[in-house]
């Protein structure tokens, strides 16, 4: 072999390396998959559609650690192609994610407001029956007592209300349903209580 | 020359070789290993029983990236990735100790939750039972209303298995709820402190009717009973309605509540002489009432206008199931035509809080008596 064929040989040697050792890192995917991670969060994945987004972030740590592999894998034989792979895997899982979990929330949402709705009307109900219930001497104080109940139950469901307003809607679920709960125990406990003060009355009539 | 350059030529790979072979690398199998255990840890539901080892693992994996970044930025012979393999077993010990904590945890609260709701449950209907018809505070009720909810909360996030939340709630529920039971429960204790005076009250009047062989009256507000004997034996016994207020001594007029004392009958007033039946009118206010409304208003602790009153009565017309006089005790109208022919003008009667103050917190139910 000639010198001149032996430089040839190092020069292509160093440029193969530089080629391949120098190969940028997917950088600007891994930013964006980030991205992508960072607005399912903020989308409530990882409640709503917690193992999607959970594999979404576990994809994307893969894809660091797969990187930094081969950033140290010396200045021959660096490939990206595996965290690449991942880095898309992570961004794919992520956008699923936020879709899913927008269309999950968006169903609790609906379900809230008929929720809501539900509770307005028994509120309205509860209310009316204590309208209405006898204001003899006998049940007075059982009365005040149930519209400090009732006083509760609807300060319950307004809370909800905020808590649908901060985007906590399963909180808001929980306490709405608590609250209907309360409502439907206080109707029957006003219901027994307007019976109970109604038959003395029957009777002062006779 | 020609032998230097085949030297030359010989030794650039082996150079290039032995660069590659002692470049140091980096600790992947400790890498791989604390990367997984994070996993297993995270799946046991760590972040949420184990949150302290949990979130030190997850930050000791940023540190180990930050510091794997780092030395691959340096020249490949010039890296040093020793602090990598203390940062992965770092991490790796962590998660370990995040996911054994957690599957702790986990059982633990499995086990404490269906105790704890069925200890509140408990705690609500004892409440609902015991004390509801006590003329509480309607604080009171805000409480029962608070826990409640808490509880049926709680319950909701248990079934959608969120059990850390589930416990937060279902324990705001029973501290709340107990607390509740707490109060009352020291509010009974306040009032069952005449006790022993009361005692004496009863084995007075029914010693009397022992020793005269004539009737007696003994009405026990926390039982709301109505007991009359005759030769010291009690031959009929009657369910009392009162005041709403009848938690306490009677200490002027329009407080609804119903007084305790010794008194007896002054005036039988016949149907149609009585709004409610027939009655049987008191002489309340006596000597000891007098004095009580005195020290009371001398102390500034009565309503400015406030007068002793009068008129209290047992009468007829009760059988309401709740306390609604105005400090009188009503009887149905059965039990009270019985009473009134029982009864003379002289009858005495003693009026107490509870006769049997060691089982007085089961009068705090509204059993009927038979």
């Amino acid at each position: 072999m000639s010198y001149r064929s032996f430089l040839s040989l190092c020069t292509a040697a160093v440029a193969a390396a530089l080629i391949t050792g120098c190969a940028k890192a997917p950088q600007t995917e891994l930013s964006s998959a980030k991205a992508a991670l960072d607005s399912a969060k903020a989308a409530q994945a990882d409640i709503y559609v917690a193992q999607v987004y959970l594999a979404a972030s576990d994809s994307l740590k893969a894809a660091n650690v797969e990187i930094e592999k081969q950033k140290s894998s010396g200045i021959f034989g660096i490939n990206y192609d595996h965290a690449k792979a991942l880095i898309a895997s992570a961004n794919a899982l992520a956008l699923d994610a936020k879709a899913k979990a927008a269309a999950e929330k968006a169903k609790v949402g609906a379900e809230l407001d008929s929720l809501f709705t539900q509770s307005q009307a028994m509120l309205s109900e509860t209310k009316d029956l204590l309208k209405r219930a006898p204001k003899g001497k006998e049940g007075k104080s059982a009365l005040n007592a149930m519209e400090s109940e009732v006083s509760t139950t609807e300060a319950a469901i307004n809370d909800a209300k905020t808590l649908k307003a901060s985007g906590d809607f399963i909180g808001a679920r929980d306490k709405v349903n608590a609250g209907i709960a309360k409502l439907d125990s206080l109707k029957n406990e006003l219901n027994t209580a307007i019976a109970k003060t109604a038959k003395p009355v029957g009777k002062k009539k006779k | 020359m020609k032998t230097a350059r085949i030297f030359a030529l010989a030794c650039a790979p082996a150079a290039a070789m032995l660069c590659l072979a002692v470049a140091p690398r980096p600790p992947m199998a400790s890498i791989k290993r604390c990367q997984q255990s994070l996993i297993d840890a995270r799946n046991s539901g760590s972040a949420i029983f184990a949150p302290g080892p949990y979130l030190q693992a997850d930050s000791c994996f940023e540190h180990l990236l930050r510091a794997w970044a780092l030395q691959n930025s340096a020249f490949f012979l010039a890296r040093n990735f020793d602090s990598l393999k203390l940062l992965a077993q770092r991490t790796d010990s962590l998660a370990r100790i995040a996911k054994h904590e957690s599957v702790g945890a986990r059982d633990s609260m499995a086990r404490r939750v269906p105790a704890l709701v069925a200890e509140t449950e408990q705690c609500l209907a004892d409440y609902a039972a015991r004390y509801r018809n006590l003329p509480l505070a309607d604080t009171a009720r805000v409480h029962f209303a608070r826990a409640a909810i808490a509880l049926a909360e709680g319950k909701a996030a248990l079934a959608s298995g969120r059990t850390q939340d589930a416990y937060a709630r279902i324990n705001r529920a029973h501290e709340i709820i107990r607390d509740a039971n707490d109060a009352v429960a020291q509010t009974l204790s306040h009032y069952l402190e005449k006790a022993a005076q009361w005692r004496q009250w009863v084995a007075q009047t029914i010693a009397w009717s022992g020793k005269s062989g004539n009737t007696a009256i003994v009405v026990d507000k926390l039982a709301h009973s109505l007991r009359v004997y005759s030769c010291g034996k009690c031959i009929f016994c009657a369910r009392a309605e009162l005041g709403p207020q009848w938690l306490g001594q009677k200490t002027h007029c329009g407080d609804k509540a119903t007084p305790e004392g010794r008194y007896s009958i002054c005036r039988k007033k016949n149907q149609g002489q009585s709004k409610y039946y027939k009655a049987l009118v008191l002489n309340y206010p006596n000597s000891q009432d007098r004095i009580a409304f005195c020290n009371l208003r001398s102390a500034g602790l009565l309503p400015p206008g406030a007068s002793l009153g009068d008129l209290v009565e047992i009468h007829g017309s009760g059988g309401r199931g709740a306390d609604w006089t105005n400090g009188c005790i009503a009887l149905c109208n059965g039990d009270m035509k019985r009473l009134f022919d029982l009864a003379e003008i002289g009858t005495p009667m003693a009026i107490v809080g509870s006769v049997d103050t060691g089982n007085a917190f089961a009068h705090t139910t509204r059993t009927d008596i038979k």
